[in-house]
């Protein structure tokens, strides 16, 4: 009796509960972007139905052969969270990602705005820590590293007790949401830019919208995940300094670093501050912030535009008059669409210049990895690049100039703070 | 209600409910654990465990397999245990228990117990996590029912010596929020456990400040209850030690708060200044990270527990101090 | 006792939170889902398109001969006075005799009216003249007093850009979306050859000088014109008879992507989108010159 009414109690509730969540989530498409180019509700749809019919669902991904994606792969990382009896696991992504780095990638899950720095947003296709010139998507192997090591000083752990196969099914499936977010960037962009708002564009139906997603657009971006491999900064051997030397060629390169690091060439001074505790230039964004920020801004313009049309309004007549107030109701929709969003927003953050006497590298310890910070700069970052842009393209500092700064870095959490400020040349320093 | 003391009193059903609270707090930290290592659905049947009935499922196979089976799986074991014990309990307190509403209270729990272990193979089936969460609740109410009936079965309750306290109705009326908002405070931090996939950030934020700001408002109750009672009641033995239980409970609570954002989230920037960040990122899934918080987990239902065995015995033992006589601190004979 | 109802209170209230947080309500608009099976006819389509690799060829031309746009931008009354950059530090470099420069935000001729740095491009075209084909030369872009003296600097595919620093200090140039932001050094200078090209200006700025901005345009052809002091662009030899669409773009442009909305009430010929758009045919060696009055609602400032 007792049991009876418990299951039907229970049932009740579960049939409750699960009209609430949705136990198979879907992907969601990048609203902010979707506002900021007013894409109409039609192609909105369109686009929903491109990205799935080429990519599938986080529950059956689909490796579409031009994307060189591994379907094997994908599939172990997608889907719900279960294991099989051999101790297999499945549904790795939702295990161990989603709540911070959200179902579509999108560094929004739920946990996001309670992290500082925020999750990752892998749509982009923009990523931090690699081995590859600024503008190079990174390798697998950079992502494996990021995983395996995790990110040091924030909440990115170390996913070190993972197996081989499941790190690498992860690094596929951050591959897939990035390409898949990076082409849904581009379906979006060519929809605002090319199509009037009530053109039809149904791959399903024409062949040349078959030919523009597939070659130009998606063409494009695979290339460049491909060709990470060709795209990794590799330092010359006579430059790097031997793992065994003298003290006085440390202290000797240290003293050099030290040159650069307040000089006129590298200029680390004005970002990481005359005592490198990342006091220097505070106030910019990175790429994923400043996407949020300028979203806040250009709805805030809309603003004084509706306030200029209003003024033309009061001068104009007639047919004038007519469109002006056409205008303002379409600027007051925007506006209205555009504040609402806001309010989904996670708030945007400055980058705040690394403090370099913690002696926490988030993009890993080894000496190589300080040297490819330094040299590619940290993309999506104020961070520049003070190597070469390219493959043969000149540097700001050579090579050897960069294992300098390599060793200052290294010797920067171990300097005292007292020592001698020398006045970094033609700057004041940034009061806070 | 009260026990005259030439009737005949079985010890048995006191023992056998410190048992029964004796095992099912470690099944709290079983069932935390399976929640904090994502082991929910490592067995996609109930109840039977891949065919075989619960208790045949071959012991062998059971632990030399995966962890997340062996998590599971024993977290199974563990609770069809506790059910037993609860039907033994009801039996002992049907047999041997005066008291017509303390034969109610067994029947009670067994049937939350019942509830409990449903809500959890329907957790299995539906593959839902909010029934995870329903279940992640509904195992502290069990485990504060159990302390309660330990607390019934009592000698310091079946014969009860009574404490004339000024501002008795205060405490006693401090002593009942203080275990109410230390089961909400549970249910907030299953609700951290248990976000759906597909949450708003916002959402989870609010919780968090939710939980955060519950503890502080929690902590304040325990530290006035027992600092009251420490000033006025600390000659009833009961009081006395579990106030102090209680307050040490919530420092290890509190530390164990931090440790699980730092061990999760990462040392909060404002924070660098006194804790420095580690310079290796955390490992997921690690000792360290999983027991941290899986004992933060259950840490929250021994403080529930603690607060329930609290408020029960300020409502028993505690009376006001008569009109009449003006002094405090008085001992007062149980002659009723 | 007035605190049980306190506590009833609190009590409700944390009790609701967990309901509330099940994820029943929502705030936002999700946007929508992909709907099965559309998706699966157009995987379906997608999988069997490369059987016939049918080539979906760009619009043939269909016109012959080259003409000639040109024309002036005219602010329609007043414009805003410009501030003062906000120079937060090394005011002996950045500044001027210790003043900082106007922004550029708008730049207009006090007389003429005239507007400086409005991009005007040709969309898509079918067929371009050798006289518009990508050039390899190098194109200079340099900083001094911590501004880019291009403010709007536009370059073709294969150029390369030779950002220099004259300034005694060093920055950084960041290249917003295209993946370059390379340090500068001090009177130095670092090439960069342009790759991609972009349908609306690439920003770029300086994250040592937070107030620099500029923008850069790069194209395919050299179909672009960018307006100097004077207001006035040319473009020569585009496709003449057949249709051609110009985009118009201002940094501060209102509609959508930075486009900017004129009137040519002399021409009615051009027809202007609400995108900043003008859809013009021209006929063969013909020079069309038009005025373009710009109303201060086309731009958001």
């Amino acid at each position: 009796m007792l049991s009876r009414s418990t299951w039907l109690v229970t049932c009740v509730g579960a049939i409750a509960v699960a009209g609430c969540s949705e136990s198979s989530p879907p992907f969601r498409l990048n609203m902010t972007n979707v506002v900021a180019k007013q894409i109409s509700l039609d192609h909105q749809q369109a686009i929903a139905n491109i990205l799935g019919g080429m990519f599938g669902t986080p529950d059956e991904p689909i490796a579409l052969p031009e994307t060189g994606l591994d379907q094997r792969l994908l599939a172990m990382a997608a889907g719900p969270v279960w294991s099989d009896k051999e101790g297999g696991k499945h549904g790795l992504y939702r295990r161990h990602c989603v709540h911070c780095h959200g179902i579509s990638g999108d560094g929004q899950g739920p946990t996001a705005a309670i992290l500082n720095p925020y999750p990752r947003d892998y749509r982009p296709g923009i990523f931090k820590f690699k081995s590859t010139y600024t503008s190079g998507e990174p390798t697998l192997g950079d992502l494996e590293k990021t995983l395996h090591d995790g990110i040091p000083g924030t909440a990115m752990p170390s996913f070190a007790l993972l197996p081989p196969d499941e790190i690498r099914a992860l690094v596929e499936y951050v591959k897939y949401l990035s390409v898949r977010g990076q082409m849904e960037a581009a379906l979006e962009n060519h929809v605002a830019e090319e199509l009037d708002a009530n053109a039809k564009f149904d791959p399903a139906t024409d062949p040349a919208v078959q030919q523009l997603i597939v070659k130009d657009l998606l063409g494009p971006i695979v290339e460049s995940w491909n060709g990470a491999k060709d795209q990794v900064i590799r330092p010359e051997d006579g430059a790097i300094p031997p793992a065994e030397r003298p003290a006085g060629d440390i202290a000797a390169s240290v003293k050099a670093g030290r040159e650069l690091f307040f000089g006129p060439k590298a200029n680390c001074v004005k970002c990481h501050g005359p005592t490198a505790l990342g006091d220097g230039q505070q106030t910019d964004y990175d790429t994923w912030n400043k996407a949020n920020f300028d979203f806040i801004t250009a709805t805030n313009d809309k603003i004084s535009q509706i306030d200029s049309l209003r003024q033309d309004l009061a001068k104009a007549t007639g047919d004038e008059a007519e469109q002006l107030r056409k205008q303002i109701l379409e600027a007051q929709a925007e506006y209205g669409s555009r504040s609402k969003r806001i309010a989904a927003l996670l708030p945007p953050r400055n980058a705040i210049p690394r403090n370099l006497r913690e002696g926490v590298y988030r993009g890993g310890r080894r000496p190589i990895d300080i040297f490819w910070r330094v040299s590619a700069g940290i993309p999506g970052t104020p961070m520049p690049a003070s190597g070469p842009a390219a493959e043969g393209a000149p540097g700001t500092l050579t090579q050897q100039e960069i294992w300098q700064l390599v060793d200052y870095v290294y010797s920067l959490p171990f300097e005292p703070a007292s020592m001698p400020q020398k006045k970094p040349i033609n700057t004041e320093v940034v009061s806070k | 209600m009260n026990t005259g003391p030439e009737q005949f009193e079985s010890r048995w059903p006191h023992r056998w409910a410190v048992l029964l609270a004796c095992v099912t707090f470690p099944l709290l930290w079983v069932g935390g654990l399976v929640t904090t290592t994502d082991a929910g659905m490592a067995v996609p049947d109930w109840p039977n465990t891949y065919g075989y009935n619960l208790f045949l499922y071959p012991w062998q196979t059971w632990l030399s397999g995966p962890w997340d089976l062996f998590i599971e799986h024993g977290h199974r074991l563990l609770a069809s245990s506790v059910g037993m014990l609860t039907i033994g309990l009801l039996v002992l307190l049907w047999r041997t228990e005066e008291r017509r509403w303390m034969k109610s209270i067994g029947c009670v729990a067994l049937g939350l117990v019942i509830f409990q272990g449903v809500l959890g193979g329907m957790r299995v089936l539906f593959d839902e996590r909010t029934l995870a969460m329903l279940h992640g609740c509904t195992g502290p109410m069990f485990f504060a029912l159990t302390v309660a009936i330990v607390v019934f079965t009592s000698r310091s309750w079946t014969k009860p010596t009574l404490a004339a306290v000024s501002g008795a109705a205060n405490i006693r009326w401090l002593s009942v929020a203080t275990a109410v908002l230390a089961y909400l405070q549970i249910m907030l931090g299953a609700v951290l456990r248990h976000v759906p996939v597909d949450a708003e950030p916002m959402t989870f934020m609010l919780a968090v400040k939710s939980h955060v700001g519950l503890a502080g408002v929690l902590a304040i109750h325990i530290l006035v209850l027992a600092i009251l009672l420490q000033i006025r009641a600390r000659y009833v033995r009961p009081l006395n030690w579990l106030s102090i239980a209680l307050v040490g409970l919530l420092l290890l609570q509190v530390v164990l708060g931090a440790s699980t954002w730092i061990v999760k989230f990462a040392v909060p920037a404002w924070a660098t200044a006194w804790i420095s960040p580690q310079s290796v990122a955390v490992q997921d899934g690690g000792w360290a990270q999983t027991h941290v918080i899986t004992a933060h987990v259950a840490v929250g239902s021994l403080i529930l527990g603690t607060a329930v065995a609290l408020a029960l015995y300020c409502q028993r033992l505690l009376v006001e101090v008569p009109a009449s006589n003006g002094v405090a601190h008085r001992k007062l004979g149980a002659a009723v | 006792m007035k605190h049980r109802r306190l506590y009833a209170w609190l009590s409700a209230v944390i009790s609701v939170v967990p309901v509330a947080l099940l994820g029943c309500e929502r705030h936002v608009n999700l946007g929508p889902v992909a709907e099965a099976g559309a998706a699966k006819a157009i995987h379906e389509a997608l999988v069997s398109a490369k059987a016939n690799p049918a080539a979906g060829a760009k619009t043939a031309p269909t016109g012959t001969g080259w003409a000639t746009l040109k024309g002036q931008f005219v602010f329609d009354g007043d414009p805003p006075p410009m501030p003062p950059y906000n120079v937060t530090k090394e005011q002996d470099i950045c500044t001027v005799g210790g003043k900082a420069l106007p922004q550029e935000k708008l730049v207009v001729a006090p007389d003429s009216k005239a507007i400086k740095n409005v991009v005007v491009f040709l969309r898509d075209p079918s067929r371009i003249h050798e006289s518009a084909n990508p050039k390899a030369d190098s194109v200079e872009f340099d900083q001094k007093h911590c501004l880019f003296l291009s403010h709007v600097a536009g370059v073709t595919v294969g150029q390369t850009l030779n950002i220099k620093n004259s300034d005694t200090t060093g920055h950084n140039t960041n290249i917003i979306g295209a993946g370059f932001n390379q340090l500068i050094p001090a009177g130095g200078a670092i090439p960069y050859k342009i790759q991609k090209e972009t349908q609306v200006p690439n920003q770029v700025t300086c994250s040592i000088h937070p107030w620099m901005t500029a923008y850069l345009l790069t194209r395919k052809n050299g179909y672009f014109a960018i307006t100097g002091d004077d207001g006035k662009f040319e473009i020569r030899n585009v496709p003449a008879g057949e249709p051609l669409e110009f985009q118009v773009w201002h940094e501060s442009g209102a509609a959508a992507g930075g486009g900017l909305v004129g009137t040519t009430a002399d021409a009615p010929d051009l027809k202007w989108s609400n995108r900043g758009r003008v859809a013009i045919t021209l006929q063969p060696d013909q020079v069309k010159e038009v005025k373009i009055v710009v109303p201060a609602a086309a731009f958001h400032l």
